[in-house]
C-alpha cells in the first residue's frame, strides 16, 4: 500500500513538479532516514538532520532516475548513505573527527534518560567499524533485509553478511563487558 | 586472525533485546517544511518546462516534415540513387555513373517544395531556440546530480 501511495506521489512530482507531492513523500520516509543517519553520525542530531534534509534535496534533483527496482525508502537510504560517507570524507580531510568522542557527546551525560539511552547505543556502535555499524543498523534498527542493505551500500551480499556478523558478535562483546545482559 | 562463529542464541537475544530498548521514533517537527524551503524549486519548474519544450518542438517539427511530404520524397530520392546506382555498378560504366551523379545533384533543388528554403529556416529556428532554452535550463540548474542512485 505505502508503495502504490509513493508510486502515486513520484508520478505527481515528475508530471507536474509538484511540491506538495513530493511533501508528502518525505513526510512518510523522514523518520527512516533521520534515524538511519542519527545512528551513522553517532547521536549528533543536527548533522544528521543536515544530511537528512540534503538526502531529500539529492532525491528531489534525481527522482526523475528513479527506477523503481527497489522500494523509495530503499532508495532514499542508498542516497542517505552515499550523502553521509561524502560527508565523512570531508570531516576527515578537514581533520575535524580526531576527538575519541564526539563533542556533542561530551559533558552531556545527564541531560535526560532518553538521551542517556541514545548515548548508550551511539557509544556501543561507535566500538565498531564504520561498515559493521551501518549494516547492524540497517538491520537491527530499520528492519532492513540482506537484499535491500546490499543494494542501499552497494556491497556484495556476502561482505554484507560477514559484516554483520563481526559486528553483532564484537556488539554482544562489548555489551557484556559492560554489564548489559538485557532480558535474557 | 580473529574468526567468527555464528551467536549464540543467548546472545542473539540479548542483541534484540538491547535494540528493542533503544528503539527510537523521530517525529517530524517541522522537519518537512524546513525540507520544501531548501528545494530548489525555480530550477526543476525550469527544467520541466525546457523538456516541454523540447517535445513540442520535435513533434512539431516532425509533424511538419510529414506534411511537406518531405519523407516520401527523400524516400524517392533514395530509392532512385539506389537503383541507378546497382543498374551502374551492374554495368560498371564509371562514365555514365558520373553523369548520373552531376544530373542527380543538378536535380536536387527542384525535388525540394517550393518555398523550401522559408521553411526550412523556420525548422532550424525552432530548433536552435529549443537548443538555447535548453542551455539556459541546464545553466540555471547546475550540474546534473549524480547518478549513483
Amino acid at each position: 500500500m505505502q508503495r502504490l501511495t509513493d508510486i502515486a506521489f513520484i508520478a505527481q512530482v515528475l508530471t507536474t513538479g509538484s511540491e506538495r507531492a513530493f511533501a508528502q513523500l518525505v513526510h512518510g520516509h523522514q523518520e527512516a532516514v533521520r534515524r538511519f543517519l542519527r545512528r551513522l553520525t553517532a547521536g549528533d542530531e543536527m548533522r544528521a538532520d543536515d544530511l537528512a534534509q540534503e538526502t531529500f534535496i539529492h532525491a528531489w534533483q534525481a527522482i526523475g532516475s528513479f527506477r523503481q527496482l527497489s522500494g523509495f525508502e530503499t532508495w532514499l537510504l542508498r542516497i542517505a548513505y552515499r550523502v553521509f560517507l561524502d560527508d565523512e570524507r570531508k570531516r576527515k580531510k578537514e581533520q575535524l573527527l580526531q576527538a575519541p568522542l564526539p563533542d556533542h557527546l561530551e559533558g552531556r551525560e545527564q541531560e535526560s534518560s532518553s538521551f542517556a539511552m541514545r548515548h548508550d547505543i551511539d557509544l556501543a556502535l561507535a566500538t565498531l567499524s564504520e561498515a559493521e555499524r551501518t549494516c547492524i543498523v540497517l538491520q537491527c534498527m530499520e528492519g532492513r533485509s540482506m537484499k535491500d542493505i546490499a543494494a542501499i551500500t552497494a556491497m556484495p551480499e556476502n561482505t554484507v553478511k560477514s559484516h554483520l556478523l563481526r559486528g553483532k558478535k564484537n556488539l554482544a562483546n562489548y555489551l557484556k563487558r559492560n554489564g548489559y545482559y538485557g532480558n535474557v | 586472525m580473529e574468526t567468527y562463529k555464528n551467536l549464540s542464541p543467548s546472545e542473539e537475544a540479548m542483541l534484540n533485546s538491547f535494540f528493542a530498548e533503544h528503539a527510537e521514533s523521530i517525529a517530524d517537527d517541522g522537519f518537512t517544511e524546513r525540507v520544501l524551503q531548501a528545494l530548489p524549486t525555480e530550477n526543476v519548474r525550469l527544467r520541466l518546462w525546457s523538456r516541454s519544450l523540447d517535445l513540442v518542438t520535435g513533434a512539431a517539427t516532425v509533424g511538419l516534415l510529414l506534411y511537406l511530404g518531405i519523407f516520401n520524397r527523400l524516400a524517392d530520392i533514395m530509392q532512385n540513387a539506389l537503383l541507378r546506382t546497382i543498374a551502374s555498378i551492374m554495368t560498371i560504366d564509371t562514365d555514365q555513373l558520373l553523369v548520373d551523379l552531376m544530373r542527380f545533384l543538378h536535380r536536387l533543388p527542384d525535388l525540394l517544395p517550393s518555398g523550401a528554403h522559408v521553411i526550412g529556416i523556420t525548422i532550424a529556428a525552432i530548433v536552435l531556440l529549443s537548443l538555447a532554452a535548453y542551455d539556459i535550463a541546464q545553466r540555471r540548474t547546475g550540474p546534473s546530480p549524480n547518478v549513483f542512485y
